[in-house]
């Protein structure tokens, strides 16, 4: 094994294999109604997409409402946070608040 | 007195197929079918992949029809997408590991000078030679030796500079003789 190959030899096997037509059978079979097939699946992958755009379009209100009630949670606890905080810091100065108004400072 | 029927031209099938007829579309296909399914058939190691990488070639061709410009013929246009999913399909074999035993395949390369080799022989020879080389010379020397672009054409498919075909070419020829060398039985 393992001969010395020239140039020449190689050039020969390209123009041999050149006139060579690979999967010639096989290609006249595929040719045959490959546009339909092309078609089928060109259309099926469209239609593939298509129902997932309409969900997203039909799905907009949803999405709106969801984000209005976060807003609204958000705003509201941020309020109710603020008094409770009010609140807690009025507990500590109760007393000296008391004094004060009887000291009448 | 004769008739002679007109044939749309490629551009305004392609306008038609942008507007939305695909019965344009389909004379497209119809038109360039036979140049894809013949370049796709130097590739491939096996017929069961044939019919798949022509779909997706013309999915793609479908699918960016819009940004074909013009400048060139709409038949080199397609011919780049198909070297393109080629090479993919190329670097996905060798991804795959997939490569025949050389060894498995006994030949002998007669001299052409004295004895004409049959093309289908050769080609068998080549096939199984090009499992072992990168997919990048796979494809510079396919599209070289076999399809017999030029350098110029070969960089203009694949996108590499004129040089770096050259380089590739050359690499991909020493490599070739060297495997063919070793399993040649003369």
């Amino acid at each position: 094994m393992g001969t010395d190959l020239n140039e020449n030899k190689l050039d020969g096997l390209f123009a041999a294999a050149r006139k060579a037509e690979p999967y010639e059978k096989e290609i006249e079979l595929i040719e045959y109604g490959f546009e339909i097939r092309l078609m089928a699946k060109i259309r099926a992958q469209g239609e593939r997409q298509t129902p997932f755009l309409l969900w997203a379009w039909r799905l907009i209100p949803v999405f709106a409402s969801i984000v209005i009630f976060l807003g609204i949670w958000i705003y509201s606890s941020r309020y109710s946070h603020m008094t409770d905080l009010s609140a807690i810091t009025g507990i500590g100065n109760e007393e000296t608040t008391m004094m004060a108004f009887l000291t009448g400072e | 007195m004769s008739a002679t029927i007109e044939l749309p031209t490629d551009e305004r099938l392609i306008e038609a197929t942008i507007s939305g007829d695909d019965e344009a579309f389909t004379e497209l296909v119809r038109r360039h079918k036979r140049k894809v399914f013949r370049i796709v058939a130097r590739f491939v190691q096996n017929d069961l992949k044939l019919d798949d990488i022509c779909q997706e070639i013309f999915i793609k061709v479908y699918q960016n029809i819009r940004k074909y410009r013009g400048d060139a013929p709409f038949e080199h246009w397609v011919t780049k997408i198909a070297v393109n999913a080629c090479y993919d399909e190329l670097r996905r074999q060798r991804r795959e590991g997939y490569n025949v035993p050389l060894e498995d395949v006994i030949f002998s390369i007669r001299d052409p000078a004295s004895e004409e080799i049959p093309g289908n022989e050769a080609w068998d020879i080549l096939k199984h030679a090009f499992a072992k080389l990168r997919p990048e010379e796979q494809l510079v020397i396919t599209l070289l030796n076999l399809e017999e672009k030029s350098v110029l054409e070969v960089a203009a498919l694949t996108g590499w500079s004129e040089s770096k075909v050259k380089v590739r070419a050359f690499r991909a020829r020493k490599e070739l003789k060297r495997i063919l060398e070793d399993n040649n039985g003369n």
